[in-house]
């Protein structure tokens, strides 16, 4: 496997694991937030939200090949895999800002 | 006639009170768009055995797009959006005027009242017009309140309370299922939940405290 498909590989994965390693966090955060009755619960959990976009929102920038190499399909679907990722990810954190908590 | 088995002591689409009718309210969005989505798709399907040449002029591409991403981001989202909504509302938000204790085991639950009042008979009583909080354990395994026609599931955790907030429009008898599997007599751990007026309840209450 050439060096352009072996790098765009592992961006195919990167998006959407940066997504699920986001998405525990959260979950976790949100959790134990409540178990222990954290006093800025919601600021974490905004925080948190805001710290797991940043990479994905970087991915979803990263051009797909670098400067001089041909782009392959395999590098295209990578960057828009990325996009895809940064976009569930906008819509599927975004509750933490605002919904319920705690009960 | 096709409904005709929804009704009855436990289905959650024969709401009495505001928190099942807002999951009720929920499960006929799903139903409804579900219904809509699969019309959409037998028509496309009708379209394309019975005048194939009407959809030869949509592109690869355009069908990924229109069937990946435009037709199922925004059903998603509003989806999304209505559970949220009607969700939030059925959190039992600050207190509510009454909390009965409601205790799980092998498999029967035994429910109890403030000061300890109340029949101890295995029946939940419970006033209407009101918010009640059912502060949920078990003594043994995990299992779960529900009372389809009053409101949601809750999970029975042994050393754990959970609350979940019921309410009931109109007196009268309804019926709780566990819900959660938790082990041979599971299916036969059912409980009676008995609506009072205020006033009856109250006369209940107080009855039993002598
Ligand atoms: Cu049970």
């Amino acid at each position: 496997m050439s060096g352009v498909n072996q790098r765009a590989l592992v961006l195919l994965v990167a998006g959407f694991t940066v997504w699920s390693v986001g998405f525990v966090a959260l979950y976790a955060l949100q959790a134990l937030g409540c178990a222990y009755e954290w006093p800025q619960h919601r600021a974490i959990l905004i925080g948190a939200d805001v710290v797991s976009l940043l990479p994905l929102i970087w991915l979803a920038m990263m051009k797909p090949v670098r400067e001089g190499e041909p782009a392959t399909s395999l590098s295209v679907t990578a960057l828009w895999a990325n996009r895809a990722a940064l976009a569930s990810g906008v819509l599927v954190f975004l509750p933490v800002t605002f919904v319920s908590a705690c009960i | 006639m096709l409904l005709a088995g929804c009704s009855g002591e436990l289905s959650a689409l024969d709401p009495a009170g505001p928190r099942a009718a807002n999951l009720a309210t929920l499960w006929w969005i799903m139903l409804g768009g579900a219904a809509l989505l699969f019309a959409l798709v037998m028509v496309l399907f009708g379209i394309a055995y019975l005048r194939p040449g009407c959809l030869s002029r949509i592109t690869p591409m355009q069908w990924i797009v229109g069937g990946g991403l435009v037709l199922p981001i925004p059903i998603l989202v509003l989806l999304t959006g209505a559970a949220l909504v009607l969700g939030e509302q059925l959190l039992p938000k600050g207190d509510a005027p009454l909390r009965i204790e409601g205790q799980a085991r092998q498999w029967a639950w035994s429910f109890g009242y403030p000061g300890g009042a109340g029949p101890d008979d295995g029946t939940l009583h419970m006033p209407t017009g009101e918010p009640v909080d059912i502060a949920v354990t078990s003594e043994d395994v995990i299992h779960s309140f529900w009372v389809p026609r009053l409101g949601g599931k809750i999970d029975a955790i042994p050393g754990h309370v959970n609350v979940i907030r019921l309410e009931a429009d109109e007196p009268g008898i309804y019926w709780g299922q566990c819900a959660e599997y938790c082990g041979q007599g599971h299916d036969g751990m059912q409980f009676r939940v008995e609506a009072h007026a205020p006033e009856d309840f109250a006369a209940l209450m107080a009855g039993a405290a002598q």
